[in-house]
């Protein structure tokens, strides 16, 4: 039961690093079909259960923009505040090219070592 | 009823009761100390994000965050780990929740006296006297019922005979209490902007 609980809870933090470890890819894969802002990214994300708590997505998104992978420009909404719509910068395109033939090779590396073809 | 405290989130102003106002500074303090010190630019972020929540929830005529509203956008953004804000709450912080709660608001009380020190003096109290208000001076500092100084004059008057010139001493060394401010400082009252007040409708209907 105990034995249990430890696999478990293992597994999970297992599982926190994968997601932690792609969350930007996913970021930048969201903003590929173009400009968006934060709540219909957060919905997307929640949806794939790629983020529990939208905290974790604020820092991340200041570590793009900082990096120029990412710009943002404010747009008046139709209703409430005025909306920051994140976009690619042409920098974060070509990051963002890298990562989709890095996570190929993810992908592939990973069938390959538990198929063992 | 409650107290509600005007703050500004995100560039927005929004009315916060006392208790939803604790919670949500507290709330920002954790996410920002979380996993290093976020930056400027990450806090204003989860502001802007934490106004645009709060903001669909608020109608022009309920207009009060309450507490169960910032819990749930807490639970809702949660900590810049991944983790939920309302474990670390109950079980880690619950201390430095209780100190922050009595923080703020007992500072508040502190700029309201000059320096922080309620000042106390002695003045002739011309709202209660029978005389020159000497014994309703004495009687309000020290907080005692003024028929009390008065009936000592008057023992003084005629048993040892000095009551007379003690009184007139009084008279002369101490000032009247004539502005609201003079008469809190009499009562050893904070000068705040009601206890001025209770005493301005005098000093302003005598003029």
């Amino acid at each position: 039961m105990e034995e249990n609980k430890t696999i478990e809870l293992n597994a999970d933090n297992v599982k926190a690093q994968m997601r932690k470890g792609v969350l930007e890819y996913c970021i930048l894969s969201i903003l590929r079909k173009g400009p968006s802002y934060v709540s219909p990214m957060i919905a997307q994300l929640k949806k794939g259960q790629m983020i529990v708590v939208e905290g974790t997505l604020y820092p991340l998104l200041t570590r793009l923009k900082n990096q120029s992978l990412l710009s943002y420009k404010w747009e008046e909404s139709p209703s409430g505040p005025p909306r920051k719509y994140y976009s690619l910068t042409d920098r974060g395109l070509e990051s963002l090219k890298l990562m989709d033939e890095a996570w190929g090779e993810v992908v592939k590396t990973v069938d390959y070592i538990k198929n063992g073809i | 009823m409650k107290q509600v405290i005007n703050v500004s989130i995100g560039n927005k102003s929004f009315i916060l009761e006392r208790e939803a106002y604790d919670y949500l500074n507290h709330y920002l303090g954790c996410y920002k100390t979380c996993e290093g010190v976020q930056t400027e630019q990450v806090m204003n972020d989860l502001e802007e994000r934490i106004a645009e929540i709060l903001s669909n929830q608020i109608t022009p005529i309920r207009n009060v965050v309450t507490l169960a509203m910032v819990k749930d956008v807490a639970t809702q953004t949660g900590l810049p780990n991944g983790k939920p804000y309302s474990d670390t709450y109950n079980n880690q912080t619950e201390q430095t929740y209780q100190n922050s709660q009595s923080g703020p608001f007992n500072t508040s009380y502190a700029y309201m006296g000059a320096d922080g020190v309620v000042q106390k003096r002695l003045y002739r109290d011309p709202d209660n006297r029978s005389i020159a208000g000497v014994c309703g001076g004495l009687g309000a500092y020290f907080n005692i019922e003024p028929l009390l100084f008065k009936i000592i004059f008057l023992v003084f008057l005629f048993v040892i005979g000095g009551g007379l010139l003690l009184y007139i001493i009084f008279w002369i060394l101490l000032p009247k209490a004539n502005t609201p401010a003079e008469k809190c400082e009499l009562r050893g009252l904070p000068k705040t902007a009601e206890n001025l007040s209770k005493f301005s409708s005098v000093y302003y209907g005598r003029k």
